[in-house]
């Protein structure tokens, strides 16, 4: 056997070793696929805010003008997909309290929809159809429909309670970090100056997490 | 071209160069093994990450209690109902069974149906009597997952017959006509839904739907929807030809023999196989206190062991119907009988899961943790649970309807926590313990060391991990009248709410967020049901509220029934 065969034969058996050593190691474990929860430094990044500007939905000169109102929401980075609002209003300017789901999720599920027009509560939670990822973005939650009574000027509240919650997909906490609720004249007038819903002193509709 | 392939042979073919050719290929076979190795185990490793990736598509196998039943003839009646696929937007779609081919010629609705309209009928026509059917059902999200399927059965026209089973209700021919009573078939019996299969009473009624009339055989409604003598399927269900009806045996219940904590109930004829006791508190609690289930045919006693102390009401039953009592009694020896050494006695070695029968001498029953033995002169409180969903318990829509609770839990043992309070609102013993679920009574039940607690009037709470605390009702007077005979302190029995799936006494949509991560229905990969809390080991366990081993739409939809219960007294 020639010189040049014996350093071929060589030559191809390390090829071949490398190759096969390279085959057979063991690799590390693949990061794994499963959507981590989104980190605890900043995962509830969830803003709540109900509007502070009622619109007359069926003005007659007869009835009663029926307004109403909305939630909207600013999911930040979480990809939400079930909110529960717990609301407090002044059933002594506000009656016939209604709500009903808006626009954030598509063929929501109404998971609880409780409606006290005595106390002044409401408790409504409405989800993502099953089967769907969350949403992110900004959309409406929920519009409040109610009616009014005292006197024109004097102030309507409605707050958010501390129940409310906002859960996104990959995390078991509430992803809400703050719920800015509403406080409106009654009546239809409008104020001097619009009230502030965040940051007064009072910081009654405003809480956050 | 014949040049060049005569020229490469030639070259070949030379001795220093066919050397070298050989060497080549030798290096490029030897190349491609290992290669080949790397590029299929590449390939292996894209498929699977993929198929991490891509979310299981919500693909429930059978089942459910949407509430769905038919009727016979040619006509198939699909009703859904609250709480089910309603909510989401649904299709319905009917096939001739195993066979891709739609059966839904003549049909009143579209063929398709779909909606979100709540209590919705869609009504197949023109079909086959006799023949299978399949339904599928398909949420109008995922239009290509097939969210449930059943297999209807249609009975001759004129005949109640129809209904859904979760699977196909034969191997074994059913009879298209009403024989005498006889035992209940077990095959497909508790997975149908509504119709009568050709017996003397509806079997496997789901929560919300049907039961047989037992006088005419119709398919009568109970439940949210009231849908008592349903005019489709009423009409279509035959009358019962006079040996098929129950009602006119002359069945009479004599007074229960009580024997300490055994009490025995005679009663005659002879039992048809469909009869049986049910006992209830008196005054009225409205939880029942045992049931015996079905009573064997040819039997005329049957016995309740181990009855704790108290007033109680029998009455022989059939389904809903009482046919002899009520039979009153009182039970009045069952606190544990004082040996030479008057402790509970534990047996550690008895497999976990399995219940105690009761005996007179009460021992406590065996559980995975050994309960600790209770010093001489501790107070006992002896606790009867009823957890909603499992067992003889309903659920916060429907208390006294069970007939969709799980009669077989897999976790039959459950821990409790008792708090116990003055007036003031002073705390004045703080304990837990272990229950056991009890086949007979459907609940769970078990003793609980209450320490030195002081005879006096208090105030009760009970939690279960999974469930919502509750408060006994009413002020309990810790008193007992004869120390000879125990310190035990029979509390009253209550239900608890399920949902608690965290654990913060409250149902809200934190813990729902977690049931729908842990369930088949998850988009997250199980990221909240298996997240880095240190406290959700327990999600996924949690999560399955009526414990049969799968989180999936039975418990969804007792979620939801459960919800409106938000917080823990």
């Amino acid at each position: 056997m020639s010189r040049r065969t014996l350093i071929l034969i060589i030559v191809l058996i390390g090829i071949t070793a490398v190759l096969l050593a390279i085959a057979l190691t063991p690799k590390q474990a693949p990061a794994p696929v499963r959507q981590k929860p989104t980190s605890s430094i900043s995962y509830a990044q969830t803003i709540l805010r109900i509007s502070n500007n009622p619109t007359a939905v069926n003005s007659t000169s007869s009835a009663t003008p029926t307004y109403s109102t909305e939630v909207t929401i600013t999911t930040g980075n979480n990809m939400v997909n079930a909110v529960q609002l717990e609301l407090a209003f002044d059933a002594s300017h506000l009656y016939n309290v209604d709500i009903k789901p808006g626009q954030l999720f598509q063929n929501s599920a109404e998971l609880l929809k409780k409606v006290d027009n005595q106390k002044g509560t409401i408790s409504y939670a409405i989800a993502s159809p099953l089967g769907q990822k969350g949403v992110s973005g900004i959309g409406i939650v929920a519009v409040i429909t109610f009616q009014e009574k005292g006197n024109p000027g004097e102030l309507a509240r409605i707050n958010f309670l501390p129940k409310t919650l906002v859960t996104a997909l990959g995390t078991d906490k509430s992803v809400l970090k703050t719920a800015v609720g509403a406080t409106f004249p009654i009546a239809g007038t409008l104020p001097s100056s619009p009230p502030q819903n965040t940051g007064s002193p009072s910081g009654q509709p405003v809480y956050s997490r | 071209m014949g040049n060049l392939l005569k020229k490469a042979l030639e070259f070949i073919s030379t001795s220093s160069h066919s050397r070298t050719v050989s060497i080549i290929v030798i290096l490029v076979i030897a190349a491609a093994i290992p290669l080949t190795v790397i590029t299929s185990q590449k390939q292996q490793e894209i498929r699977q990450r993929a198929a991490d990736i891509i979310p299981t598509p919500p693909i429930v196998p059978v089942g459910g209690n949407c509430g769905a039943f038919g009727c016979d003839g040619p006509n198939l009646r699909v009703d859904w109902e609250r709480n089910s696929l309603a909510y989401y937007g649904y299709t319905v779609r009917l096939y001739k069974a195993g066979t891709s081919t739609p059966a839904c010629l003549g049909i009143t609705n579209p063929c398709t149906g779909s909606g979100q309209t709540v209590n919705t009928s869609f009504t197949f026509t023109g079909l086959s009597p006799g023949s299978y059917y399949d339904l599928y059902v398909f949420v109008s999200a995922s239009p290509s997952n097939i969210f449930w399927k059943y297999y209807a059965k249609l009975g001759p026209t004129g005949a109640c017959t129809g209904g859904f089973c979760s699977s196909p209700p034969t191997p074994t021919p059913i009879p298209t006509s009403r024989p005498t009573p006889t035992p209940i078939p077990t095959q497909g019996a508790k997975e149908c839904f509504g119709g009568c299969y050709g017996l003397t009473s509806c079997v496997g009624c789901d929560r919300y739907n049907t039961n047989c009339n037992t006088t005419t055989g119709a398919c009568t409604a109970q439940g949210s929807l009231n849908k008592a003598n349903d005019p489709t399927c009423g009409t279509s269900c035959a009358p019962q030809t006079p040996t098929s009806t129950p009602t006119p045996i002359p069945w009479s219940l004599s007074a229960p023999v009580v024997s300490g904590s055994n009490v025995t109930f005679n009663f005659s004829p002879a039992s048809n196989g469909n009869v049986g006791i049910h006992v209830i508190f008196n005054p009225d609690t409205g939880i029942a206190a045992w049931d015996s289930g079905p009573i064997p045919s040819g039997r005329t006693s049957i016995a309740w062991n181990g009855a704790p102390p108290g007033n109680y009401s029998s009455a022989l039953v059939f389904a809903t119907t009482t046919l002899a009592g009520p039979r009153n009694f009182t039970v009045s020896g069952t606190n544990p009988t004082l040996t030479p050494t008057p402790r509970v006695n534990p047996t550690p070695t008895t497999p976990p899961g399995v219940t105690a029968t009761p005996t007179p001498t009460r021992t406590v029953t065996p559980t995975p943790t050994p309960t600790p033995t209770i010093p001489a002169g501790n107070t006992v409180f002896a606790l009867t649970i009823g957890l909603d969903g499992l067992g003889s318990t309903g659920d916060n829509a429907n208390p006294g309807n069970s007939s969709g609770s799980n009669k077989n839990p897999k976790r039959p043992s459950r821990n409790i926590k008792i708090e116990v309070f003055v007036g003031s609102g002073e705390s004045k013993a703080n304990k837990s313990g272990t229950l056991t679920y009890q086949t007979g009574s459907g609940k769970f039940t078990g003793n609980v060391d209450m320490g030195t607690l002081a005879s006096g009037n208090y105030n009760v709470k009970v939690k279960s991990d999974g469930y919502l605390k509750r408060l006994v009702p009413g002020i309990q007077n810790v008193t007992f009248p004869s120390e000879t005979i125990g310190r035990t302190y029979n509390v009253p029995a209550v239900n608890l709410v399920a949902g608690d799936i965290n654990g913060d006494n409250a149902i809200n949509i934190l813990d729902y967020n977690i049931l729908i991560s842990c369930s088949v229905f998850s988009t997250d990969n199980h990221g909240a049901c298996n997240g880095a809390s240190i406290a959700n080991s327990q999600y996924a366990v949690l999560s399955d509220l009526d414990d049969n081993g799968a989180v999936n739409q039975f418990d969804y939809n007792l979620f939801i029934r459960e919800l409106s219960v938000q917080n823990g007294e």
